[in-house]
């Protein structure tokens, strides 16, 4: 009886480091890094690396334990995958949060851009200041000081390791093998109405490429749409430039499908909302973008049936993979 | 015999040891005025020839294949230029070369836009350039401009969109070369590219800011625009 007990507490103990080990990887502070190189995709511009902070896949595994941690958090109440959800393309619905994606390749953060860098620095700015993070509970923590300092070499977690560890993790954040990428690369073709919609998007009939252009389907920029209601300050409350107010950044249009609401302070629920909005909603204001040609007649006056071809297209970006993408899902499950 | 022999080589030798070659700074700045005076931006100051009472937002565009020509050797100072008037990076570039004391300078040449061998799907992958992608169903490459801002149509403001670009397999990019000969003095030469911005709606077409919007896939219009830009462009080579 007792070689039984002694049995079983052996299989539980191996049990509970085997489901440790899947949270916790052990390690020794002396072992070697593994860089991590990011392959560029099909078109997509080099993306900005930050030689303070070499990728590794030491760092990007750390990076990832944060991001799902509510240890961040001054009150230990949310992480970053509270607002930014995989299965929404890294971003929820019920706020009008940015997607995470892709945005290793920004350099200027937020719906009015008011942190302009490196990933480091956005990520400085969500620790120290959205999160107020308490960098004593990772250091007080069973598994946290030793994966520091092996990705690190700090005997002491500061607010900079912990934000250079979620920068390394949110650069693996890329989308880039929709049905669009796939069109791209003649693996597939597209439907009839998805190549209307196509047509539509690309041409100064919808014009949706100058300001979601480029294979990120983002030009990194601040554009005053002309929205309905009071102009809200957006890119001027940086810039203190009055020529800036209503300016907001234009999102990635990547996995749109999947990121309502939409628009900076997500006021439409769904696509058809956004598109009619586009078409005939748009109202002039005297910082309006000149790219919104056709403000004066409300819109670019979409039939119902390209308003369906536009949507069609704009779910060829839809990016199944990475919404699955076992290397970004919560490690602690 | 001999000690004529050794006096001419000797005398070539020293006539060699003379010419001075030195490391000469190009400077190529990139200005943009309406007539005479550096534009504005956001200002409806000005009035181009059609009567339109207009202001600038945007003037980003490409200058490529930048050549200085002279007999020893021509300069290539740029392949392809990115300019954006807001981004004081890209308005001016500098490009050394080693340029002999009696080198002298034939002219200058440079192409607004890109031509066929620049303009294709992913030449400029990097920002900011690659912000200025042709759509790929509009034949793909490059925009050769974008030049936006508003104008005062009978009272009310509408906005204009002057984007150039190679429409439907037609190419409308235009060289332009300066005969005017010049030799370099000093340790530095400032060359200004200069852009009337009203001569885009000018001459020899009298263009209505109202007709220039959603212009990508019209090809007269393309074909107006570059008959005008003939006289968009000056060059001031400074002394």
């Amino acid at each position: 009886m007792k070689k039984v007990f002694v049995l079983l507490t052996l299989i539980l103990a191996v049990f509970i480091l085997s489901k440790c080990t899947k949270d916790y990887v052990v390690v020794d502070a002396h072992d070697e890094l593994t860089p991590y190189v990011i392959e560029t995709p099909n078109r997509f511009p080099d993306m900005p690396l930050n030689p303070d902070n070499p990728l590794t896949e030491e760092g990007i595994a750390l990076g990832r334990m944060l991001y799902y941690d509510s240890i961040v958090d001054k009150h230990s109440a949310r992480s970053c995958a509270s607002c930014h959800e995989q299965n929404s393309a890294f971003t929820t619905f019920s706020s009008n949060a940015l997607p995470h994606i892709n945005l290793g390749w920004n350099n200027k953060f937020l719906w009015n851009g008011e942190i302009e860098g490196t990933f480091e620095d956005i990520m400085h700015f969500e620790v120290a200041d959205f999160f107020e993070a308490n960098p004593a509970k990772l250091n007080q923590h069973d598994a946290y000081p030793a994966l520091f300092k092996k990705v690190f070499n700090v005997d002491s977690i500061t607010e900079k390791e912990m934000s250079y560890a979620l920068a390394q993790f949110m650069r693996t954040q890329i989308s880039s093998n929709s049905k669009w990428d796939k069109y791209l690369r003649s693996e597939i073709g597209l439907t009839p109405s998805e190549l209307n919609g196509l047509g539509i998007y690309f041409s100064e009939k919808g014009d949706c490429f100058h300001c979601h252009g480029t294979q990120l389907f983002t030009d990194n920029d601040f554009h005053n749409t002309g929205l309905d209601g009071p102009v809200e300050d957006g890119r001027m409350k940086v810039t203190n430039n009055p020529l800036d107010k209503g300016k907001f950044k234009s999102p990635t249009l990547r996995n749109i499908e999947y990121t309502a609401p939409y628009m900076h302070d997500g006021r439409f629920k769904t696509l058809e909302e956004v598109i009619d909005f586009y078409s005939e909603g748009v109202v002039y204001n005297p910082t309006i973008d000149p790219l919104m040609k056709q403000v004066h007649q409300g819109g670019i006056r979409l039939t119902p049936q390209e308003k369906q071809d536009l949507i069609a297209f704009l779910k060829t970006l839809s990016d199944t993979d990475f919404l699955n993408n076992p290397t970004l899902s919560n490690p602690f499950k | 015999m001999l000690l004529l022999a050794v006096a001419l080589i000797g005398f070539n030798s020293c006539k060699k040891d003379k010419e001075i070659v030195k490391d000469v700074t190009f400077n190529v700045n990139f200005n943009h005025k309406v007539n005479n005076d550096l534009v504005e931006m956001d200002s409806l100051l000005y009035t181009n020839a059609f009567g339109n009472k207009f202001s600038v937002s945007t003037i980003k565009y490409f200058i490529s294949d930048i050549v200085l020509y002279k007999a020893s050797g021509d300069i290539k100072i740029a392949t392809a230029q990115y300019i954006d008037a807001r981004m004081p990076s890209t308005t001016s570039l500098s490009v050394n070369a080693m340029v002999s004391e009696e080198d002298v300078f034939t002219g200058m040449s440079f192409i607004y836009g890109l031509n066929e061998a620049r303009n294709f799907d992913g030449a400029f992958p990097n920002p900011p350039a690659n912000a200025m992608e042709w759509p790929i169903p509009l034949g793909g490459g490059y925009h050769y401009m974008k030049l936006e801002g508003k104008h005062d149509s009978s009272g009310s403001i509408k906005n204009f969109q002057c984007h150039t670009g190679p429409t439907n397999g037609n190419q409308y990019y235009k060289s332009f070369n300066s005969n005017k000969s010049f030799s370099v003095a000093g340790d530095s030469k400032s060359i200004d590219i200069n852009m009337n911005i009203e001569k885009w709606f000018s001459t020899p077409n009298t263009l209505d800011l109202n007709d220039i919007t959603r212009i990508m896939g019209n090809e007269s219009m393309q074909a107006k625009l570059e008959q005008n830009v003939t006289d968009v462009f000056t060059i001031e080579i400074n002394e």
